[in-house]
């Protein structure tokens, strides 16, 4: 059977849009009737191109051209990523930046960097970080978070 | 007459020049900050202008304005991420150009393309104040409704191939704006118990995340540099773009005259208008295949349109008390607090606060054109000499830093994370994030005028008649009808003359 | 090119010590849980002025919006309770959300520390000025002969306008429909195109829009100083009293002494004739209820929206 389908992306792309729509329609179900109409119209629209979608997948494939990726460098990415936005609040916004900052470059330079341009790259861009975070606290006013787990 | 003269010496006294130049200034990199919006900086600034003459007040506000306007398409040409909401169209074409390594040219192009719909836009606040606004009173539900469907036709246009996706998308885009709760029925829809989503998708951070996050993610895995720089670093390329702009001014002054209308409709704004005009520019081109993949005119459509949506959204802000623009209401807030009343009293009484502000906006206008393309020129080799490894820490950075300021929360920020995440995941999948950013814009604005025009329509005991016997109306669906079938026909009537 | 690198380095180096000492800013932080542009911004920044002249001292405006306001009042009680981070509070919001959304507002209306409201903008029916209906006994004459017609232009539903009508429905005895918009300008940009036939909105409407609406009604005790021709509902039989309050809140855990001082802080500038004026002139009604009487104030509050409420069908 998957040797049917010429456009795998497309297919489960389809499959996961009509699970989508059978949610949200049940969802639209228990709205007030003027603010169901476009819920259920769009909902509508969408499980119909889906269809049309999972059937055009059988057909033909239109080719998705897209950059390739080395999954180890992204999965480190996300997770540093990530970190640093739930450790903002806890660390507070200065330590968690130039931690995840500095640890960002060095996921990003790999073995192929001077250890010289390292360290120049990491004491630029922590200048950078120290610059713009009184920019934002002093000049725009913003309150960046202190780090709860210190303000005891 | 005599008093237009003294207003225009006014306008050019040393405080208020200083006051245009450094707004001008501080409007450009804060609107090149994506996170950081035009209305945001005008927020800030306004406890200062307290201190001000009213008119330098609103000079600087307005400065600073027409500078984040066009400031918002320096990260959009650089890293395809709108700095203001209102650059969305500008990553279509800027940054493509970009990856090109026509950077620079896309950069100047901007300036230009920004200062010309900036000019257009105050000169129809100048002359066309009050005629205009009461244009603007004239739409209604029902014409608010016909034009997001006007805009929602523009999908076709903006699909790059394949079609269903891209319908997928906008009807991805259309639900979404549908998050929280809703004007007409209060109902809280599509939230699932998570309080932050009650006022809707945050439209800030979803573009930092949907433009920004899949650069991010692709340039990890990239080796070599971000943008390809040009082979003769060390020319201007200024004749070249200013040559460019020269050769579509039609389009140019197209693409200021649509914003210019889309900023007098209140609840409009930028982000509709580059839209509005990017999708027009590529269905009228005869480049139209080239769209997409850098073709300057879509930069020069998107950057005429935004910035002239600065000077047009003041007309009902002026004249009717109802802010064009979000900055706008910000700016209303502060002219109240002033003792200032807008409205017919503003130009008859009190003419030369209304006058002197529109010489000073004039003149940050124009002044934005040498500051942009100087600023622009040294951000532009600065940034393209970044290596990767710090560059990408630092997009990063800016990101967070960026989504938290929208609204002090910590929520945008993960809001923003993971809202880019899915939105690399769609884009790897085959659907872009055009169509997407065009329903979630447009949603709202054609959910409401729906839903009204029948309550409206239906109190009236003539439904039917609400949505299609309106005069405005009319020319809407004819538009649309026009954009709709008028590709299929000229495709039917030339393989006729062909066979 | 080494010079140019050096100034550069230098320039950001100085900048970064001019920006960093300009850190030593003191002032206190009035949090609005509203975009900026609203009647809760508008009045906050009245006051600026005002508290500098009296306390030497800044105010600065931040806008946390969401929600309706419950963004901001969720988080109140996690910022600094020692007196320098006050929140912009209003009613009926803060008494209606957590009723009507339970635990989906985040926020509890006892957890909410309210010491000071200092105004209140009454609710009003206006219609444009080229309206036939010059009375608000005309508006109604033309609702009673043609049910369902009459068509007012609101911001939200179940807010204070949609509310208005739903009052007006029942104590008048007419069938109106009621048009929500997002937001105050879209609602009142209705109005001026005469998209609609009458707006309910508030007061600040008429101050905002002059001539070109008339106010047929307000919803306060007695008739507002900028407006002495237009008539309260009271006067015109209907006991319609409502509007929206605006005060400011501190955190739970803040002292006794800190409320006290913020609520004298408040009081104060409302006793400015100046301020005042001011207000009245933008048709805000000034109100002293400080932490004193805040209390018995809030009861009576809680007592009258639960009324409604149980009206509405949102609480059983």
């Amino acid at each position: 059977m998957l040797k049917l389908i010429k456009d795998k992306t497309s297919f489960i792309s389809g499959v996961c849009l009509i699970v989508l729509c059978i949610i949200l329609f049940y969802e639209a179900s228990t709205l007030s009737p003027f603010g169901s109409v476009f819920p259920f119209a769009i909902t509508t629209a969408l499980i119909s191109l889906s269809i049309i979608l999972i059937f055009r997948s059988f057909k033909l494939e239109i080719k998705v051209i897209n950059e390739n990726v080395s999954s180890i460098k992204i999965s480190l990415l996300t997770i540093t990523f990530f970190a640093w936005i739930y450790f903002l609040e806890r660390i507070g916004f200065i330590l968690t930046s130039l931690i995840a900052f500095n640890l960002l470059i060095l996921i990003n330079s790999g073995k192929k960097i001077p250890l010289k341009k390292v360290i120049l790259y990491v004491l630029t861009g922590s200048i950078f970080i120290l610059l713009l975070y009184f920019g934002f606290k002093n000049l725009l006013l913003v309150p960046l978070p202190e780090g709860y787990w210190f303000r005891n | 007459m005599t008093n237009i003269f003294t207003d225009f010496l006014s306008s050019l006294s040393l405080i208020n020049l200083g006051l245009a130049f450094s707004g001008v200034v501080a409007g450009i990199i804060i609107g090149a900050l994506p996170g950081l919006s035009a209305t945001m900086a005008v927020a800030i600034l306004v406890p200062f202008t307290f201190a001000l003459e009213p008119s330098s007040g609103l000079i600087v506000l307005g400065a600073i304005y027409t500078g984040a306007i066009f400031g918002g398409s320096w990260s959009a040409i650089l890293i395809n991420t709108p700095g203001t909401p209102s650059a969305v169209a500008t990553t279509f074409d800027g940054y493509p150009m970009a990856k090109k390594g026509d950077g620079d040219l896309a950069m100047s192009i901007s300036c230009i393309s920004s200062f010309i719909g900036g000019i257009v836009g105050v000169i129809c606040l100048a002359l066309f104040a009050p005629p205009l606004a009461s244009i603007s009173l004239k739409f209604g539900p029902t014409e608010y409704f016909w034009l997001a469907i006007l805009g929602l036709t523009l999908i076709s246009t903006l699909a790059e191939g394949d079609n269903i996706k891209s319908l997928i998308g906008a009807c991805l885009g259309l639900l979404m704006s549908m998050i929280g709760v809703a004007v007409i029925g209060g109902d809280m829809r599509m939230t699932w118990n998570i309080s932050f989503l009650n006022s809707g998708i945050e439209i800030v951070s979803a573009m930092i995340g949907l433009f920004c996050i899949p650069v991010i993610l692709d340039l990890t895995s990239m080796k070599g540099k971000h943008l390809s720089e040009n082979e003769t670093p060390k020319s201007l390329r200024l004749k070249e773009s200013f040559l460019i702009v020269f050769n579509k001014k039609f389009e140019a002054l197209r693409g200021a005259f649509i914003g210019t209308f889309i900023g007098i409709l209140p609840g409009a704004g930028g982000s509709i208008a580059s839209i509005v005009s990017y999708g027009e520019a590529k269905r009228s081109s005869k480049n139209k295949d080239n769209f997409g993949k850098g073709e300057p005119e879509g930069l020069i459509a998107s950057e005429t349109a935004n910035n002239a949506t600065v000077g047009g959204g003041f007309i009902p802000t002026l004249c009717l008390g109802i802010p064009g623009t979000p900055p706008d209401a910000v700016i209303l807030g502060a002219l109240l607090v002033q003792g200032i009343r807008t409205g017919d009293t503003l130009f008859t009484q009190q003419s030369s606060i209304v006058y002197t502000f529109i010489f000073g906006l004039l003149l940050a206008t124009i002044m934005m054109l040498p500051l942009g393309l100087l600023m622009g020129r040294y951000a532009y080799k600065s940034i393209i000499k970044v290596p990767r490894e710090i560059l990408i820490p630092i997009i990063i950075f800016l990101t967070i830093i960026g989504s938290y300021s929208i609204q002090n929360n910590i929520l945008n920020v993960y809001f923003m994370f993971f809202f880019g995440l899915i939105g690399w995941i769609l884009n790897r999948a085959g659907f872009k994030a055009s169509p997407i950013v065009l329903g979630l814009v447009l949603g709202q604005i054609a959910e409401q005028g729906f839903v009204q025009a029948y309550i409206i329509g239906n109190a009236q005991e003539n439904i039917l008649a609400n949505y299609f016997a309106r005069p405005i109306s009319i020319v809407l669906v004819i538009l649309i009808l026009m954009g709709l079938f008028l590709p299929t026909l000229k495709k039917i009537y030339n393989r006729r003359k062909n066979a | 090119m080494k010079l140019k690198s050096y100034i550069i380095k230098f320039l950001a180096a100085l900048s970064l010590t001019a920006i960093s000492l300009s850190a030593a800013n003191a002032g206190v932080t009035n949090i609005i849980p509203f975009g900026p542009g609203g009647e809760s911004d508008v009045t906050a920044r009245m006051q600026q002025p005002y508290y500098k002249s009296i306390y030497n001292d800044d105010i600065v405006v931040q806008y946390k919006p969401g929600g309706g306001g419950s963004v901001g009042w969720s988080s109140l009680n996690s910022e600094k309770n020692d007196g320098t981070v006050i929140m912009g509070v209003n009613l009926p919001h803060i008494i209606m959300q957590p009723i009507a959304k339970g635990e989906k507002a985040g926020y509890k209306t006892e957890d909410v520390n309210v010491f000071s409201f200092f105004h209140y903008t009454p609710d009003a029916i206006l219609v444009e000025a080229s309206s036939p209906y010059k009375t608000f006994e005309e508006l109604m004459d033309f609702a009673k002969k043609n049910p369902g017609q009459l068509t007012f232009s609101g911001s939200g539903t179940y807010s204070a306008n949609h509310l208005l009508t739903i009052s007006l429905n029942k104590k008048a005895k007419v069938k109106t429909t009621y048009v929500p918009f997002k937001g105050t300008g879209a609602a009142v940009q209705a109005l001026l195109g005469k998209q609609v036939v009458a707006e309910a909105g508030y007061s600040t409407v008429a101050a905002k829009q002059g001539s070109k609406v008339r106010m047929l009604a307000v919803a306060s005790e007695e008739r507002l100083p900028a407006f002495p021709d237009v008539p309260t509902f009271k006067e015109l039989g209907h006991n319609i009293v409502s509007g929206a309050y605006r005060g400011y809140a501190l955190p739970k855990s803040a002292s006794k002494e800190t409320v006290k001082e913020w609520s004298d802080r408040i009081m104060k500038i409302n006793a400015d004739p100046a301020f005042i004026k001011q207000m009245e002139d933008n048709a805000f009604v000034v109100v002293n209820i400080g932490h004193k009487e805040m209390k018995k104030f809030m009861k009576k509050q809680m007592k009258a929206n639960k009324a409604i409420a149980k009206e509405l069908g949102l609480i059983k």
